[in-house]
């Protein structure tokens, strides 16, 4: 953007956000959309599964939203969004054609390069669905680069699982488990009733030989990584997605420390035995 | 560093009313009841060049403490730039050293490899003149985080003053140093006695500081003590959650954007201020708060300075000034806490 | 909100007015501003009105000291989308709560020779009796926190109101702290921010004019101030004369302890 005043303080500032139409808007579920943006001037982003924006609107200043799509180099990008809070439900009530601002992409993204080769568990519950879509779709369009692959999906109930339209067919190229505190309505895939966790014990492979991506709740991730870790797979091998009030991205505002860490640029995809030792990690 | 020169009293203050007509000159003057504030000048007969500290270090002219980002017209959703820098250059005189090191800690956030471009235009549009300790300051402890009472830099400012006899020893720091200390009238070249003088002058300095703090193996320490019970206790009995120790901190970065709206709806104002830890809100995101009890957010401001930004950024984020101690109003003392840490490493919490 | 403008109700009970004044003061600097909204009922701005609502917004000044009044804020909430306090009385009680002090009769009878027709009862804030959705304080409410109602009335989102210490404000003003510096009695720690530290900022101590900040720590200041030399009936006062049925500044009223921590 920048067509203010052509003052140099405008360009290239990571502080000063750009612009973005909205495309496309789909509803996932009752209160979750999601936004298909795209750049005003078209130029590709760049980002990585894992990596968030800023996403904003004049007014109401920004929240932080990772990616949910793969970089497709057109400029695009999705992101999924539950209303909650003043700037999404401001965003939740955007239509096609309306403007957004974004900064990014910012963060490392998860460490995919870590997972050739090898075994990958997915770990979503709710919302946190989001950013591991673009793991998924990853995952499907280099399948033979990874061995087997799970991905265990737990949400309130099964209208709240979100993507239903694509778990059938994810689960063609990879094993999808799902779970739902209360189960009803039709799914294409079988859906068990309780937590996420519960869907562990059907996750049979090496855990030695298998990397760990988990992104969801915080009371998700504590029980989820501490399974994983009673059944033997190292802290080092488990990646978590964390959630902070993120507000500039770039490392200087201080909102999202946690001990030396700053989710936004070190994170928000941590190995967990990088952050366990901090403390005021998890709530 | 290139030859160093003396300048007696009389012609340093000439030398500030030169300098007065070239820059923003903002030096220590006297406040009401015995303070201090850094403040603009506009000759050298404010200055008050023996104060001890102020409140808030000289940071505010760099990073402001609200800074307006961009103004946003909704309607064209275009921008428009705010906070173009200072109006004239400025040039902050007689910086004690711990301010000076501060700068360099800020200068690690903003100028780090997310060039922060209004820190950097005011940074590199203002001059700093440091002027070393020869005392030391009641609650200062600069001689323990290696920040005074002379200045340990060797690049990142411009000019360094110490007091020599009723002279002044000054030094370049940067070329553009030199060229300031170049238009100072009564210029004398001084030797190397001089300067043995002035080493001798900081080893009496250093000597006559009453508070101290043990910095070797600290942040090891303190990064296995995080459940240490000192933080509850003085949580509990004394932290009012007030935030001023943050505030007056002279190396803490934080800031939270603020989005003013006129009242036709159409312009927005895009700010930041400082923000503070120590705030209930600082760490609240939708589904709830990382540090609800006071006694994290305590931890969180001593840790990160003392333990945790030694990882971030390769220094203590505590330039030893002694601020927060000194303006906490039920006179917190991170030193004392650390040295109760030091102290029983493994103490656990009484109940009862 | 619903289609159109939104209709604001303003409702004044045990108070100065001077919080409705501020609102019809307000209006004088953005009259374009109220004029997308509907004030449907406010008594000291226009006769008549809908006092039934049904309101988008109820702006409630004063303190609820009397049944009538709770009976009429329970229809008031029913019949409203937003409910928000305006003002210190309104949302800790403020200067009216004082008598809380002091046992009903005892200040009844010291103000009326004839207390037989008086049916006040102690002083409370709106939300003791009634859900609100955000509370706009101080004495009389603050500029900064109105403007931000205002304005996020006109974008449709929740304001964020301000929720830190006056001592926030006080340093981004670059004041010198006159708790320490200059040992005056300055509630500004506990203190909710929003004024722009206009105490502090001329010379003054902060008398804790807009209420408790949330989590203010009390007790810690009010022993503070019993070092400085406070008595208990001084320090009592101060976390009394404004807000003293709030939670937050109940440990500070020191008159109730049984020690003062030393």
């Amino acid at each position: 953007m920048g067509n203010g005043n052509g003052s140099d303080i405008l360009e290239d500032n990571p502080l000063i956000p750009q612009l973005a139409r909205v495309q496309k808007k789909i509803t996932e579920s009752a209160d979750t959309i999601s936004l298909r943006l795209v750049r005003a001037d078209s130029r590709p982003l760049g980002y990585r599964p894992g990596q968030f924006n800023m996403l904003g609107l004049p007014g109401f200043k920004e929240a932080p939203f990772s990616f949910s799509s793969l970089e497709d180099y057109t400029g695009t990008f999705v992101h999924t969004i539950r209303a909650a809070g003043n700037v999404v439900s401001a965003l939740c009530r955007l239509r096609q054609g309306d403007h957004v601002t974004f900064r990014g992409p910012f963060g490392t993204g998860w460490p995919l390069d870590k997972a050739l080769g090898r075994n990958l568990i997915l770990v979503a519950g709710g919302i946190g669905m989001a950013p591991l879509r673009p793991v998924v779709d990853y995952v499907r369009e280099n399948r033979d680069s990874f061995r087997d692959v799970f991905l265990l999906y737990g949400a309130k109930t099964t209208d709240d699982l979100l993507y239903r339209r694509q778990l059938a067919q994810w689960n063609e190229e990879i094993t999808v488990l799902l779970a739902a505190d209360r189960v009803r309505g039709e799914l294409p895939l079988p859906v068990q009733e309780g937590v996420v966790t519960k869907l562990l014990p059907r996750v049979h492979t090496a855990l030695s030989e298998t990397i760990s991506f988990m992104c969801g709740p915080q009371v998700m991730i504590k029980f989820a990584a501490g399974a994983l870790l009673l059944d033997g797979q190292s802290a080092g091998d488990i990646y978590v997605s964390l959630e902070r009030r993120m507000e500039c991205g770039v490392a200087q505002c201080g909102h999202c420390q946690i001990g030396a860490k700053f989710v936004c640029k070190d994170g928000p995809v941590f190995a967990l035995a990088d952050i366990t030792r901090f403390q005021d990690t998890l709530l | 560093m290139s030859t160093s020169h003396s300048i007696s009293a009389d012609n340093l203050c000439r030398w500030v009313d030169s300098l007065a007509g070239r820059f923003q000159v903002l030096g220590p003057v006297a406040a009401k009841r015995g303070q201090n504030v850094f403040a603009p000048i506009d000759n050298s007969a404010p200055l008050a060049l023996d104060y001890c500290t102020t409140m808030l270090g000289p940071r505010f002219f760099i990073y402001p403490s609200v800074q307006r980002l961009c103004k946003i017209d909704r309607e064209t959703n275009t921008y428009m730039a705010a906070d173009p820098g200072p109006a004239r250059t400025q040039l902050i005189f007689a910086i004690h050293p711990c301010d000076m090191h501060a700068i360099s800690v800020l200068d690690r956030t903003f100028l780090g490899p997310n060039k922060d471009f209004y820190y950097a235009k005011r940074r590199q549009e203002t001059y700093t003149v440091v002027l070393n300790c020869s005392r030391a300051c009641d609650q200062g402890f600069c001689a323990s985080m290696g920040t005074g009472p002379f200045l340990r830099l060797t690049e990142g400012f411009d000019v360094v003053m110490t007091a020599l006899d009723g002279e002044y020893l000054l030094e370049a720091g940067s070329p553009r140093g030199q060229e300031l200390i170049e238009t100072a009238p009564g210029l004398q070249k001084t030797g190397r006695m001089r300067l043995y003088e002035k080493s001798r002058l900081e080893q009496q300095a250093a000597a006559s500081f009453t508070k101290s703090l043990e910095t070797e193996g600290l942040p090891e320490l303190l990064m296995r003590t995080f459940e240490h019970p000192v933080y509850k206790e003085v949580a509990d009995a004394r932290c009012l959650g007030c935030s001023n120790c943050v505030l007056v901190c002279p190396t803490c970065f934080c800031y939270k954007m603020v989005d003013r709206v006129d009242f036709e709806a159409k312009i927005v104002e895009r700010s930041r201020h400082w923000d503070a830890c120590q705030d209930y809100w600082f760490a609240e995101v939708h589904d709830g708060n990382f540090r609800q009890p006071q006694q994290a957010r305590l931890r969180q401001f001593m840790t990160h300075k003392l333990c945790t930004w030694v990882e971030q950024y390769g220094c203590f984020g505590c330039i030893g000034c002694g601020r927060c101690m000194t303006w906490c109003p039920t006179g917190i003392d991170i030193t004392e806490m650390a040295k109760e840490i030091q102290r029983a490493p493994t103490r656990q919490l009484e109940l009862g | 909100m619903s289609d159109g403008k939104p209709r604001i109700g303003v409702f004044k009970y045990s108070c100065c007015a001077g919080c409705e004044f501020q609102l019809i003061f307000f209006q004088k600097h953005v009259l374009e501003t109220l004029g997308k909204v509907e004030i449907v009922f406010c008594r000291m701005l226009q006769s008549g009105g809908v006092e039934e609502g049904p309101f988008d917004v109820a702006l409630i000044e004063g303190t609820i000291t009397e049944q009538w009044q709770i009976e009429q804020l329970r229809k008031i909430r029913s019949v409203t989308t937003y409910v928000i306090p305006i003002g210190s009385c309104a949302v800790c009680g403020g200067v009216p709560a004082i008598k809380n002090n002091e046992q009903e009769y005892t200040i009844q009878s010291r103000v009326y020779e004839d207390t037989s027709r008086l049916t006040s009862i102690r002083a409370h804030s709106v939300d003791q009796y009634v859900p609100v959705d955000g509370y706009i304080k101080g004495c009389p409410m603050g500029e900064r926190d109105l403007a931000e109602f205002v304005t996020s009335l006109l974008l449709g989102k929740r304001p964020e109101f301000i929720q830190y210490p006056v001592c926030v404000e006080c340093k981004l003003q670059h004041n010198i702290c006159v708790l320490v510096a200059y040992h005056w009695p300055c509630m500004g720690p506990v203190t909710n921010a929003g004024c722009g530290a206009l105490c502090p900022s001329h010379d003054r101590e902060c008398y804790g004019c807009w209420g408790p900040m949330k989590n203010a720590h009390a007790r810690a200041l009010a022993n503070r101030f019993a070092k400085m030399g406070l008595s208990e009936e001084d320090i009592c006062r101060r976390f009394t004369e404004f807000g003293e049925p709030t939670v937050e500044w109940k440990p500070g009223q020191v008159r109730r302890w049984d020690v003062v921590q030393k």
